[in-house]
């Protein structure tokens, strides 16, 4: 059931060049994970929510 | 004009006291109950104050009193027989469930591995049961109060449902600020595999501590941002087959 967010979370951890293409074209960059209406919401809280995978500790991920 | 108003005003109050009065003793055997699981958790957990001061012993049996006391309450006279054996099988249903969760949390300490749904699945029936239950209890006698008993049933599942969700998110949110925690009774101590540390474990290997705690924080975030989603589905489900009121339930949704 998790499979899916999981994945995306441990790619946005690791992919720098992901992440930007989730913040700049989301519709694009997670259209072959096939996510539910459930999923893509839960996706949208984590990342509102949680601004790490954005700028401020974006030296974490490199 | 004073005075009938006053009458008009108490007529109103006796009426909603009338309507509510039923829910109290309904409270009072969700409180007892909760309470006993509370203390059988803490004997089951090795863990907390009640068990350092009066030993196992003495807090099983206060456990067994407490559930024998909400069994108690709900033989209320103030609510209707049929209302009073739906309760009673709400109670006995949703706690065998959390028992059974309960159950999997403690087997789950001597397995080396288990995977993010196996964990999810064992927190939905171990904590979302309850609060289920309390929603399920609160709905059953809501309903036969409105004169609504036909519907009473699915309107109480409806309401359960909403109430597994957000119990999953309130034991979500427990785990990771436990998992956060280095104190000698801690999940991590007990080799508890709650979501926050199976999920910490699938990458013990691969990353830096910092890397975890931030995939671990997010993972937990999107999961809790699912069970928040379906929470709050099910409260427009509600709100659109049974007309109710919204307001304090999309308060409890948002806290």
């Amino acid at each position: 059931m998790l499979d899916k967010l999981l994945a995306i979370v441990d790619r946005l951890s690791a992919d720098a060049g992901f992440r930007t293409q989730v913040q700049e074209q989301p519709e694009v960059a997670l259209a072959s994970y096939q996510l539910s209406t459930e999923e893509k919401s839960a996706l949208k809280a984590m990342l509102e929510k949680n601004q790490n995978f954005v700028k401020p500790l974006s030296r974490f991920w490199l | 004009m004073l005075a009938h108003g006053a009458v008009v005003g108490a007529n109103r109050l006796e009426a909603l006291q009338a309507l509510w009065e039923p829910a109290i003793p309904v409270a009072v055997a969700v409180e007892l109950l909760g309470t006993a699981l509370d203390i059988f958790d803490d004997v089951q957990d090795e863990d907390g104050e009640l068990l350092a001061r009066y030993g196992a012993p003495m807090l099983i049996n206060a456990g067994m009193a407490l559930r024998e006391l909400a069994q108690l309450a709900l033989a209320d006279d103030r609510l209707p027989d049929a209302l009073q054996l739906l309760l009673f099988q709400t109670f006995a249903h949703d706690t065998l469930r959390a028992v059974g969760g309960q159950t999997e949390d403690i087997a789950f300490e001597q397995r080396s591995q288990v995977t993010p749904d196996e964990a999810l699945a064992m927190t939905e029936r171990k904590s979302g049961s309850l609060v289920g239950l309390v929603y399920r209890a609160g709905a059953l006698t809501g309903a036969q109060q409105m004169g609504r008993s036909a519907e009473a049933l699915a309107i109480g599942e409806h309401f359960a449902q909403m109430g597994r969700n957000l119990g999953v998110i309130l034991q979500l949110e427990n785990d990771l600020n436990d998992a956060r925690a280095r104190t000698a009774k801690s999940d991590r101590q007990r080799h508890k595999k709650t979501l926050p540390l199976v999920l910490e474990a699938q990458k013990a290997t691969q990353t830096t501590k910092t890397k975890r705690t931030i995939f671990v924080n997010s993972a937990i975030q999107a999961t809790i941002g699912l069970y928040s989603f379906r929470a709050r589905a099910q409260l427009e489900e509600l709100v659109a087959t049974y007309g109710v009121s919204p307001h304090w339930l999309q308060w409890m949704v948002d806290q």
